[in-house]
């Protein structure tokens, strides 16, 4: 059985686990819905018969005034391709319809969106015990949506399967200009119900546009993929840092390529070579900094107490409360203390809040006597 | 974070380029050299995977600092060499008691300077006779005198954000503040309340 409050503690998790998560995104996270559902198997067989048009190109040698010359003519082709794809899909249009807020789709979310259908159809297992109402999620019945399974799944398979014939037929000949219309039908059968997939399906907003996350149990345990609000004045932020490294790389090897025709021995040979070294250090640090941050810093500093209030407003959901206490205990984060400014101004603080009553004087004194040893 | 580490790097990197031209003149059979040695490569591989933990600074750079003390203790008490110790021994202390490191933090990079300073003055008054001035032009070593300072100074830069362990949460305050907003519009209990201020107050 996944338990809720497992399951909300991976969501958590997740949300702080990748380079580019926003940083502020415990403090802008709005928790819309967090439900447990089955989610029906669908097995489809699509029937397709493609009729496709394209331009090839042929070229000939023809004798001109005594001189070869290549002529290439294009002759248009066209044909039929039939064929059908059998698969198995989730019923998936609760993308759209379900929570008050439409799902972001661009190029970063929609691939992410795949891969977390892809999961939850692939790798998600999951055996129904029977008790799963108890922990909070509802049985809501998704149908499949033909478009959405045909432009995923099957187009593509369309697609090659014309350009696969195209070029059995013209071999050796280059084709521009394909056009196809494909004319289809289909047969979808919801699957016996060991099929289902059960998951918990998080919506959720980050200034106000939606994101989704599915949270599943697979061989691994509890794992959990789904779009997120990216930085992307971060992964610039990486580029520059990659630019400079290549750069310092390119002008102590530009450096030392001038100075060592001249003198092998040079100074500036070997400032050149420092330079070379230097760089692609620094490019390697980078991304191991970047690679470690991603698998234990984010884990470790993001899900703090710092995010408490914030958490808090997830946390209003219920069943999550228990989850933010555990998580609260388990990751807070007393290992990356203070410097005796921050100490100087968390007092400060907490002055403020004793003189507005929210702490009393005694509860001051002591947090004050455990920072003061910081200053 | 992210400052403090990459300052280690630089500082990582410094000591790496200087150690790769000392590297010539290390004989492995005098002791002193093989500390000597062991002090460079454990500070540049300390500093260079800071990344990976904070604890690795916290534990190594004490060690590798020692090493320090041990191999330029000095032998006669030139001003170079004396504040060159003092710079090391600044250091060790703010590697073991980092409450202090934003008061001193200037104090080793000041050492280290006027250390380099007189040793480059007293090579090439040597050398030349002709003032230290003249240092910039003639001494051979002025580049790898700048690499210490550098190294040296980063090294501080990056031990002023180290950061100590508490017992208090990092952020609390906001939190409690926040959360006795809510309880003040009515979206939390008291009792809600209560166990989140115990989580922070009661460590």
């Amino acid at each position: 059985m996944i338990n809720v409050v497992e399951a909300k503690k991976e969501f958590i998790r997740w949300l702080g686990r990748d380079w580019y998560t926003v940083k502020d995104i415990f403090d802008k996270i709005k928790v819309t819905s967090f439900k447990g559902m089955y989610l029906p198997l669908y097995s489809y067989t699509i029937h397709y018969n493609a009729s496709y048009s394209c331009d090839i190109s042929i070229s000939s040698t023809v004798r001109i005034d005594g001189k070869d010359q290549r002529i290439s003519s294009r002759v248009p082709h066209s044909g039929t391709v039939s064929g059908r794809v059998k698969g198995y899909a989730i019923g998936s249009d609760f993308i759209e319809s379900y929570g008050p807020e439409r799902v972001v789709h661009n190029s970063d979310t929609d691939s992410e969106l795949w891969k977390a259908i892809e999961f939850v159809e692939n790798k998600c297992v999951y055996t129904v015990t029977g008790n799963e109402l108890e922990n909070g999620f509802e049985v809501i019945y998704h149908n499949l949506n033909f478009d959405s399974v045909y432009d995923g799944r099957v187009r593509s398979k369309v697609h090659d399967a014309v350009e696969r014939r195209i070029i059995e037929v013209n071999s050796g000949r280059s084709v521009t200009n394909i056009h196809f219309s494909v004319r289809t039908n289909y047969d979808i059968f919801e699957t016996s119900q060991d099929l289902y997939r059960f998951v918990y399906v998080a919506r959720y907003t980050y200034n106000g546009r939606g994101y989704i996350a599915f949270i599943g149990i697979t061989d691994k345990g509890l794992e959990c993929y789904g779009t997120r609000p990216m930085d992307f004045s971060r992964k610039k932020n990486n580029r520059k840092c990659y630019i400079t490294a290549l750069m310092v790389f390119f002008v102590g090897f530009v450096l030392y390529m001038f100075t060592a025709i001249i003198n092998a021995n040079s100074k500036f040979a070997s400032v050149g070579l420092w330079l070379m070294i230097c760089g692609a250090l620094f490019a390697l640090w980078k991304f191991l900094y970047d690679y470690i941050s991603k698998n234990i810093t984010a884990r470790k500093s993001r899900i703090a107490l710092t995010d408490l209030y914030s958490m808090y407003k997830y946390v209003d959901n219920s069943g999550a409360k228990d989850a933010f206490l555990a998580i609260s205990s388990d990751n807070a984060d007393f290992t990356n203390g203070f410097t005796s400014e921050d100490a100087t101004e968390e007092i400060n603080k907490y002055r403020a809040l004793c003189a507005s009553g929210v702490i009393t004087t005694e509860e001051f004194n002591k947090i004050s006597s455990e920072l003061s040893k910081f200053i | 974070m992210f400052r403090k580490k990459l300052f280690s790097f630089i500082a990582s990197m410094c000591y790496l380029i200087y150690f790769a031209g000392m590297i010539n003149f290390i004989s492995l059979n005098r002791i002193m050299d093989i500390v000597y040695a062991f002090a460079y490569l454990s500070i540049i591989l300390v500093l260079f995977f800071d990344m990976l933990d904070d604890r690795i600074v916290k534990y190594g750079l004490p060690v590798s600092l020692v090493a320090f003390c041990i191999c330029r203790f000095p032998t006669s008490l030139t001003f170079s060499s004396v504040t060159g110790i003092l710079a090391y021994v600044i250091m060790l202390f703010m590697s073991l008691y980092p409450k202090f490191n934003q008061k001193i933090f200037f104090l080793p990079p000041i050492l280290a300077f006027l250390s380099q300073m007189a040793s480059i003055s007293y090579y090439a008054n040597r050398i030349t006779h002709s003032g230290w001035l003249n240092a910039f032009s003639l001494s051979p070593d002025l580049f790898a005198n700048l690499l210490v300072f550098v190294g040296v100074l980063f090294i501080c830069l990056s031990l002023k954000d180290v950061k100590m362990e508490s017992k208090i949460p990092v952020g609390g305050a906001d939190s409690l503040k926040k959360a006795a907003e809510l309880l003040r519009n009515g979206k939390m209990s008291q009792d809600e309340f209560n166990e989140i201020k115990n989580s922070i107050i009661s460590k």
